[in-house]
């Protein structure tokens, strides 16, 4: 398989090291009356689709005094239905408009002809399926005019059909439609421990160029009989399994911006910022005991 | 094995009908039966249209009471499944869509409810524009008025409901004690309202017009000219004062544009 130099991931990092927090609608008013101690922020592409009112004028103003990064939710690269393209003219509005750092979507499909489930759907790894979701994001950086990252999700079946490991379809992807790679961590180890495989082992094959930001967020459990699948959920602070594993990460990937993700049960503002700086601790921490 | 649109429409099946037998086969147990597996995607699907219909329509959800809001998400999704990659959308056909099931019952007010919460979202949402240039507007030679075609605010809509919409969505507000809808507060006999919706700096304005002037705006909305929007407004209320009602809806930011319209045709021929 052809590889393409990840160039724009190797150049200038205008999003900061130190850990950044995901945007929600119930702090725009605390971040602008306070401008918190974090290092950048992070918004859901499709809250700032409006043509007008006080949600895009809120993210114009945070966006004066941080780095910004918009991430998709909505443009199902991976469905094999066609590409909303006035979802992706909006998208293009977004990054005009608010000229984020980084723009990113996610490793997964969403959407049939006609329908959306709004959700991050997991994709068979397959040959068939990498060439039809490169092909899309190419579509979707020739759009834009720039690179994208894409996220690995979390996921709580595998198709029988897939004839490589998700972290081989991710960093294939990402060398065959020369974008990056938002690496989440919580989203390896959710997944790890819903297919039994290495997140370690996962975290060491990511193509080391291509990642260019990693996510953290907390996730809830539930069980099935004497099993338990973990859910993706963002509703909680980031488990001690996570934080381990993201030490592990972050020595790897030493100069890659963190963000925190939390998107239900908001706790106050000044809780998610404590996150961040725990991030930035782990940080720290980790590349002293690397040195 | 299926490709890939193959896989997705199994898969997509599975989760609106329930229809599991077709993709059971592709989806590895390891342990947990796939059915469970895909009833998390199901439950997924389910919350995350819930979750938006009910932040976009919570005046609907307390008349329902949550139970019963969480049955006609199910209903309402059923038939009208999210369309765009944007949740913001999915509750544009709510309305029409309870005016269907509640006709002739005495829940067809929930129809106008609806509507006013989906103008509620738009106005907050929508472009911004104007204001109207008041120097050009004064410069119109008189002959020309009549002709003279204006545009509302992208965030301004009119809403002309059949029940009294507006003291039901009032007395629904968080904080409001929720005033019962029977002949004792909020009687549905009391009649329709005429709202214009508008966005101000700091919230969405709902206004109650005089028919006339809603006439004349609707009119005007729909892009006729002054003289034909006006003479509506004078069937409503002989007594209109359209000189008024115009200076109020340009101070207010309402009317937001005009253009000149058709050229007047000569009086006495060419």
């Amino acid at each position: 398989m052809r590889t393409i130099a990840h160039a724009a991931t190797a150049v200038s990092r205008p999003i900061p090291v130190n850990a950044g927090i995901g945007l929600r609608a119930e702090h725009h008013q605390a971040v602008v009356d306070t401008r918190p101690p974090v290092g950048w922020f992070e918004a859901h592409s499709e809250n700032y689709f409006a043509a007008g009112g006080s949600q895009p004028e809120y993210l114009a103003r945070i966006r004066e005094h941080y780095p910004l990064s918009l991430h998709g939710v909505g443009l199902a690269l991976g469905s094999a239905a066609a590409l909303d393209r006035a979802h992706l003219a909006q998208l293009k509005r977004a990054v005009d408009r608010f000229q984020p750092a980084l723009v990113s979507e996610h490793v997964s499909w969403g959407s049939l002809p006609g329908s959306h489930f709004n959700d991050l759907l997991p994709m068979p790894y397959t040959d068939e399926a990498l060439m039809h979701v490169a092909r899309r994001v190419r579509q979707v950086q020739d759009a834009l005019g720039r690179q994208i990252l894409l996220e690995n999700v979390s996921s709580y079946l595998e198709f029988t059909v897939s004839e490589m490991r998700e972290w081989e379809f991710v960093s294939e992807l990402a060398a065959e439609s020369g974008s990056g790679i938002l690496l989440d961590v919580n989203n390896v180890y959710v997944a790890s421990r819903n297919h039994g495989f290495d997140a370690y082992e996962y975290v060491t094959k990511m193509p080391l160029r291509a990642v260019g930001e990693i996510h953290l967020a907390g996730h809830s459990r539930n069980r099935h009989g004497n099993l338990e699948i973990l859910i993706d959920t963002h509703d909680t602070h980031v488990c001690p399994e996570v934080w381990e594993l993201y030490a592990f990460a972050i020595r790897r990937f030493a100069h890659v911006p963190t963000l925190i993700e939390w998107d239900t049960n908001l706790p106050p503002l000044e809780e998610l910022v404590a996150e961040a700086h725990l991030a930035d601790r782990q940080r720290e921490l980790a590349h002293a005991r690397a040195a | 094995m299926p490709a890939l649109p193959e896989l997705q429409r199994r898969f997509g099946a599975a989760l609106t009908a329930g229809d599991d037998a077709a993709i059971v086969p592709f989806v590895r147990a390891a342990g947990i039966d796939p059915a469970r597996r895909i009833a998390i995607y199901r439950n997924n699907w389910r919350e995350n249209f819930l979750a938006t219909l009910s932040a976009t329509y919570p005046v609907i959800r307390r008349l329902v009471g949550d139970a019963y809001f969480r049955q006609l998400a199910r209903d309402f999704q059923a038939l009208h499944p999210s369309r765009s990659g944007n949740l913001q959308q999915l509750g544009a056909p709510l309305a029409g869509y309870l005016r269907q099931r509640f006709a002739g019952t005495e829940h067809a007010y929930f129809a106008d409810v609806a509507r006013l919460e989906w103008a509620y979202q738009e106005v907050l949402t929508a472009a911004e524009g104007g204001p109207l240039d008041v120097g050009s507007l004064r410069q119109v030679p008189d002959a020309c008025w009549p002709q003279l075609r204006f545009s509302l605010h992208p965030a301004a809509r009119l809403v002309r409901s059949e029940f009294p919409v507006l003291r039901i969505w009032s007395a629904h507000q968080p904080g409001a004690d929720g005033a019962a809808i029977d002949r004792t507060v909020i009687s549905l006999d009391a009649g329709g309202d005429c709202l214009l919706l508008r966005r101000t700096s700091s919230h969405v304005e709902m206004r109650r017009l005089a028919r006339a002037e809603f006439a004349l705006l609707e009119r005007l909305a729909r892009g006729e000219s002054l003289a034909a929007a006006a003479s509506q407004a004078c069937s409503c209320d002989a007594e209109f004062d359209l000189t008024q009602a115009l200076q109020r809806n340009v101070s207010l930011g309402v009317l937001a544009g005009f253009s000149p319209g058709a050229t007047p045709e000569p009086v006495n021929g060419v």
